[in-house]
């Protein structure tokens, strides 16, 4: 029971990082990106190029932080691309998604985001194989911190949780401090009256991908350290996003973030009782469940 | 010579089941502009509906009605319309991308389903041991498929005049007015909502007798033939096609099902061992691409849809400086 | 012509524009006003009053016409670059942002200001001191008057030419419209010319200069807003549609 509590809100901090970018896009732009779910893979598997290109420029970089399996080349592979799945992410929107939207309604974006995520991911399997990988092989032993009831956490674990604490409150002091952040929640709350005010659409729509895109980064990386890579990492993890954004009430930031963890705990909880083989129908039945009851989310304002 | 023949069977006899899957989707999607992101599993409760009530008896699980043929296929049609009311109830009311993400959904659930629900639907090995219909009687297995393809035909023929007759309807008329315009749809005294939970199911029931179909024809079911692609291809199919068109549909459905077999072929003659792996990657990047090159370049597709009435306006559509707050 | 006698000012000329290029709610829609001039536009439900008002602030298509502003033609400017160059609208609805603050609506509002937004903002509490003791406190928790202010305060905090009201009293207790209408004469003093759609046709008249009478999408009538006001025609034409939507608004 403890450990699944601690499994779920690991795994739910990491989805809340997923689902805030999600539930931004899909508020300003109105449609639900289901192509999301690769900037996850993309941000991990860049990440893994990355930090074997810094590995080989200085054995030094290579060196592990005390206790982790996580190394400062990773560290610097994770700030790069993060960066980079930003811009990538910016750059589908211009190639691909703005087109769509001057032409056609949201729902065509819908389904080009479909053959996005389909593209994408296959793309990353034939570059980088179809087997899963580890950032590195080196087996990271848990700690036990209580045997009765059962509680075993790696360090790594540890890592992740900091990880995704300290990218939440840095996005909440820019939205809540910064006049850019402001702006950024006024289009997204109101697009017309934004615009009236000063705000320009194009540079809010550019700045939500870009920020989309790296928080979708730092969960594939967190997600890889848990897990593993795989190209269908994302695919697996789309439906959880949605979830956790459905839950939070499209547009909501705080909402996303608090969705995320509710998901993550209500999966790993729903595991004592269900047999494992269903795990992945879980958050199809919740989003079913709020769809029913409240529509507009837990936290959602009614609109 | 029997062989290229047999071969032609084969290839025109699957095609056309898709194709009924095709039909469905434009009337959801083409008419009506309802994204349908889990055909796949609409089309597996046709499949295991079908199987299940027309089978023989099951020692380990539940099923195995042995109901007459039509009775099953029937049956199963029913039970793909049961899972789209489900849905479709939960979501048409809502901004229009919920339904796409709670047909994702749906054929995640399914797919969880079939591979552990054992006693309902055997697991990942599948339902085996179904009887084809009349097999007996016509013997030679060759003339059996013959005769198996002009059924599917006539199928899709009668598929094709429902529709047809459907959309010059002044239903027909009235989901292309809750496709283009909720307003102008609610003016006419109609509930949107209602309209397209009707087109939905009706598309889903269509999806679930293509389904249905295609397990006929293999005389079993399981999940390796209701791999997620599937929904993909059914997209290209309609998009290449031109989607609003039942022809383009028909059409679309052909040349996207000949270009996934004919790449398949040639992928295999000319990868090297170590590469065959890869092939389903390419094939699948191939209907990616086709996907979103169709929606950026071709959106019409092949034989774009013909409008017969006043298309009403989109209100502002796609306009950057589009109102959002207005949730549907 | 009229535009040659106003040289600075809000001048709109044979404005066509609609949500929908080629599907125009207005048509061949003129007018005119100077600096320090409060006008009105009235006319039936439907009659194209906030299409106008949103075309001139830059948020539909244009399909002709013109609209400049100080000799300055400003069709074809996005709103959020109309909004730094002078034009300020205040929508019907949704005219806040409900989840922020008051300090952050108005420091938001004045991001487009030249001068610091603290100088900005301070001179708006002054203005709207019911603002400053509501300072922290969530706009949406707002009354309906003070929503207006909150919403009127942030088009002004970037010392506008222009000010858009698309129905500044609806939906506001009697006092609270007096109040807003009541406020309009010592902003147009500041040299910014207001132009107003309003529902509430006797109140509104009462503080403007002129106004415009638009009935389905086109230009019927201006003049002078006292003359109006005795107008029996007008008094036909607009109380009629008042009868007919006081109806509906019953049947709903």
């Amino acid at each position: 029971m403890l450990q699944s509590l601690f499994d779920g809100i690991l795994v739910g901090s990491i989805l809340s990082l997923g689902a805030i970018g999600l539930t931004l896009i899909m508020h300003i732009l109105r449609f639900a990106n289901f192509s999301h779910a690769e900037l996850i893979s993309m941000g991990a598997y860049f990440t893994l190029t990355l930090d074997a290109v810094f590995t080989a420029f200085s054995r030094a970089l290579a060196s592990k932080l005390p206790m982790l399996s996580v190394s400062i080349s990773l560290l610097l592979a994770m700030l790069a691309a993060l960066l980079i799945t930003g811009i990538a992410a910016a750059i589908i929107d211009r190639l691909v998604f703005k087109r769509l939207r001057e032409q056609a309604g949201p729902l065509t974006m819908v389904f080009a985001s479909f053959g996005i995520g389909l593209i994408i991911r296959n793309v990353i399997g034939l570059v980088y194989g179809l087997k899963s990988v580890h950032y590195n092989n080196d087996i990271a032993f848990a700690i036990m911190i209580s045997s009765d009831p059962l509680l075993l956490v790696k360090a790594d674990q540890l890592f992740i949780l900091a990880l995704t604490l300290l990218v939440m409150v840095s996005l909440h002091l820019f939205m809540s401090r910064t006049s850019v952040g402001f702006a950024l929640k006024a289009i997204s709350e109101n697009p017309v009256l934004a615009q009236i005010n000063g705000i320009n659409l194009a540079s809010m729509v550019r700045l939500a991908w870009l920020l989309g895109g790296a928080l979708a980064a730092v969960a594939g990386v967190c997600y890889a350290l848990n897990n593993q890579l795989s190209p269908v990492m994302g695919r697996d993890l789309v439906l959880s996003l949605f979830a956790a954004a459905i839950v939070g009430g499209i547009g909501s930031i705080y909402g996303a973030a608090l969705g995320g963890l509710i998901v993550g705990l209500a999966s790993s909880l729903a595991l004592l009782v269900i047999p494992t083989g269903y795990k992945p129908a879980i958050p199809f039945l919740i989003i079913l469940l709020v769809l029913y009851l409240r529509p507009n989310g837990l936290f959602g304002e009614e609109r | 010579m029997i062989g290229i023949i047999s071969y032609l069977a084969f290839f025109l006899t699957i095609a056309l089941i898709l194709a009924i899957a095709v039909l469905g989707l434009n009337l959801q999607w083409g008419h009506t502009g309802l994204f349908n992101g889990g055909i796949v599993a609409f089309f597996g409760a046709g499949a295991y509906g079908m199987v299940l009530l027309g089978g023989p008896d099951r020692v380990d699980g539940l099923g195995g009605f042995s109901l007459s043929y039509p009775l099953a296929l029937l049956g199963g049609i029913a039970l793909s319309g049961l899972l789209a009311l489900i849905v479709g109830l939960a979501t048409t009311r809502l901004r229009h991308d919920y339904l796409a993400i709670a047909t994702f959904g749906v054929a995640i659930a399914m797919e969880s389903l079939m591979r552990n629900a054992t006693w309902l639907t055997g697991g990942a090995t599948g339902l085996r041991g179904f009887e084809r219909p009349l097999e007996a009687f016509v013997g030679n297995a060759f003339a059996y498929n013959l005769l198996f393809m002009f059924f599917v035909l006539l199928c899709v023929s009668l598929v094709y005049l429902f529709l047809e007759t459907l959309v010059h309807s002044p239903f027909g008329r009235l989901l292309r007015a809750v496709r283009e315009n909720e307003r102008a749809a609610r003016s006419l005294g109609k509930s949107p909502a209602a309209v397209r939970l009707t087109a939905f199911v009706i598309g889903a029931m269509l999806m679930g007798l293509s389904g249905a179909l295609y397990a006929t024809f293999y005389a079993f079911i399981s999940p390796q033939d209701l791999a997620p692609i599937l929904t993909f291809q059914i997209w290209a199919m309609l998009i290449v096609g031109g989607s609003g068109n039942n022809k383009g549909a028909v059409v679309g459905t052909l040349v996207v099902w000949g270009a996934w077999v004919g790449s398949g072929w040639l992928l295999t003659a000319i990868a090297p061992t170590h590469l065959q792996l890869y092939t389903g990657s390419i094939q699948y990047i191939l209907v990616g691409s086709i996907i979103v090159f169709s929606l950026l370049w071709r959106p019409r597709g092949l034989l774009p849809e013909k409008l017969s009435t006043h298309s009403y306006p989109l209100p502002e559509p796609g306009a950057p400086n589009q109102q959002t707050g207005s949730a549907s | 012509m009229m535009a040659t006698q106003l040289s600075t000012g809000l001048h709109v000329d044979e404005l066509t524009a609609g949500y929908v290029p080629g599907m125009p709610i207005i048509s061949d829609v003129s007018l005119a006003m100077k600096h320090g001039e409060i006008v009105c536009i009235i006319g039936p439900n439907g009659a194209g009053k906030s299409t106008l008002l949103k075309a001139i602030a830059g948020l539909l298509s244009v399909d002709s016409g013109t609209v400049s502003l100080d000799d300055r033609v400003i069709t074809g400017i996005s709103p959020d670059r109309l909004s730094q160059s002078g034009v300020a609208l205040v929508p019907q609805l949704d005219n806040i942002f409900r989840t922020m603050s008051v300090e952050q609506n108005l420091r938001l509002a004045a991001r487009r200001c030249e001068e610091p937004w603290r100088q900005a903002v301070d001179d708006m509490l002054t203005l709207f001191p019911v603002l400053a003791e509501r300072y922290t406190s969530r706009a949406g928790s707002l009354s309906g008057g003070q929503r207006q202010f909150l919403a009127i305060a942030m088009a002004l905090v970037a010392s506008p030419s222009l000010l858009l009201l698309d129905e500044p009293s609806a939906g506001l207790s009697p006092k609270a419209a007096q109040e807003v209408l009541g406020m309009l004469p010592g902003i147009a003093r500041t040299r910014v010319a207001i132009l107003m759609v309003e529902q509430n046709v006797r109140a509104a008249l009462t503080v403007s200069d002129r106004a415009y009478v638009l009935a389905e999408g086109r230009n019927q009538h201006e003049g002078d807003a006292r003359a109006l006001m005795n107008d029996p025609v007008l008094g036909e034409i607009y109380m009629g549609a008042r009868r007919v939507e006081a109806h509906a608004a019953k049947s709903v």
